[in-house]
């Protein structure tokens, strides 16, 4: 259908949608559900513009409500709030549908909405692989395996049960592809949350993974902004730990600060050759630090035993 | 005299006999009504009539997915629907049998 062809059905349903305006919305809904498509069919076989063919849109406003045996003064026409909402409804109703129209036009499609049918099979595929993801028990984190899931440690379990999911997937979005009203709706819900879980657990993981090599997590930074390049480690008294390893509440090792020294040189505690991989603090040994001789030993720790002389103190505590 | 006005009070039973032969969706419906000789019936009386009856729970829709164009939805009789049919039938021949009769100056019987 051509984009000119769109424009004339739009503008002709909009107005018989006027036209019908003194109808309770939902029985005008039900009226009109299906007559764009009815319009774009007797558009297509023939010649002649709708216009010419069917009429002016309010005098077939008219016969169809006469038709459909819908009169003007038997319904209730909405009053105050109603009606304004209805008029905020019907104009929200339009920018979208020209929003669709002109984006269309960018993306080299009559409507946005056709490159979207268009991509369709594509997010069923995705949609597939991240309920699979789901299943099988990637929840975040520290739960994600890779692209493929796994089920009890087993990749080709957790590969056979993305195929199956996907193919699930994409048998239900062929199958609602003629879906109208309700059912259509619950469908447009529950991907939608489908698509929300996605963007912010697994779009999250997996950013984080292929990031951990390049910096560390936002998380672990964000209270202490981004200036933190190395932590130095202390003990009770006072004497400076090297080689220590950081852990957080869930057993994730705290990769934070730079894996290369203030002076370009790589971080040995990051890993070889600064790879990133080890992360034992402080990462640049060789540096000062903070103190000169140490930060002291803590306030009233003169009376403390030998056996908490092992026990170290990170200075940035989460 | 102005058939339109004429077949506002058959066009239920002329949609309802269409689609006793097949089903249809709402463009073809229009055409096999003007094929079978109601040439004047409008468009929009078929889509209107077409929603009403199925709003009535005389027809059950379907959709087929097209390859080119929009997708089409057809209407289909169900067993209300062809109750309906049978019943506005017997109405309408014999409608037709006393109106053929007072036209034609033959007494009715």
């Amino acid at each position: 259908m051509t984009t000119v062809a769109t424009i004339e059905i739009e503008s002709y349903y909009d107005r018989v949608r006027a036209a019908l305006a003194g109808l309770a919305p939902e029985m005008r809904d039900d009226l009109l559900e299906d007559l764009p498509d009815h319009l774009a069919e007797v558009l297509a076989e023939g010649d002649g513009s709708l216009r010419d063919r069917l009429g002016e849109p309010e005098a077939y406003a008219d016969e169809l409500r006469a038709a459909a045996g819908v009169e003007p003064g038997a319904v209730p026409t909405a009053h105050g709030v109603h009606r304004a909402l209805e008029r905020g409804l019907g104009r929200a109703t339009d920018l979208v549908r020209r929003f669709d129209l002109q984006a269309g036009r960018l993306v080299g499609y009559p409507r946005l909405v056709d490159l979207l049918r268009a991509v369709a099979p594509g997010w069923w595929v995705l949609r597939g692989w991240i309920v699979a993801q789901f299943i099988c028990g990637t929840h975040d984190r520290s739960t994600w395996h890779g692209f493929i899931p796994r089920i009890g440690g087993n990749a080709l379990a957790g590969l056979l049960c993305t195929i199956a999911v996907i193919a699930v997937s994409v048998w239900i979005g062929r199958r609602c592809a003629g879906f109208t009203g309700w059912p259509r709706r619950v469908m447009t819900a529950v991907s939608t949350v489908i698509a929300l879980w996605a963007v912010l657990v697994l779009a999250d993981t997996v950013g984080a993974t292929s990031y951990a090599y390049g910096g560390p997590p936002d998380s672990y930074n964000a209270p202490y902004g981004s200036e933190v390049s190395d932590v130095y480690v202390y003990d009770r008294d006072g004497n400076p730990v090297v080689g220590a390893r950081l852990f957080d509440q869930d057993g994730n090792p705290i990769q934070i600060g730079s894996p290369y020294c203030l002076d370009g040189s790589p971080a040995t505690g990051a890993g070889p050759d600064g790879t990133a991989t080890e992360w034992t603090y402080p990462l640049c040994p060789s540096s000062t630090g903070p103190f000169r001789s140490g930060p002291g030993p803590l306030p009233g720790a003169a009376t403390a035993t030998p056996t908490a002389k092992s026990t170290a103190k990170a200075s940035p505590t989460r | 005299m102005d058939s339109t006005q004429l077949l506002k009070g058959v066009l239920d039973l002329a949609v309802l006999a269409v689609l006793r032969d097949a089903d249809g969706y709402g463009y073809d419906i229009v055409r096999r009504l003007r094929a079978a000789g109601l040439e004047e019936v409008g468009d929009a009386s078929v889509y209107g009539t077409l929603r009403r009856l199925f709003q009535a729970g005389a027809l059950t829709t379907y959709v087929v997915p097209s390859e080119e164009g929009p997708h089409r939805k057809y209407y289909a009789l169900n067993k209300a629907g062809l109750g309906q049919l049978e019943l506005s039938s017997k109405t309408w021949t014999g409608f037709a049998k006393s109106m053929d009769a007072l036209v034609n100056g033959k007494a009715a019987a």
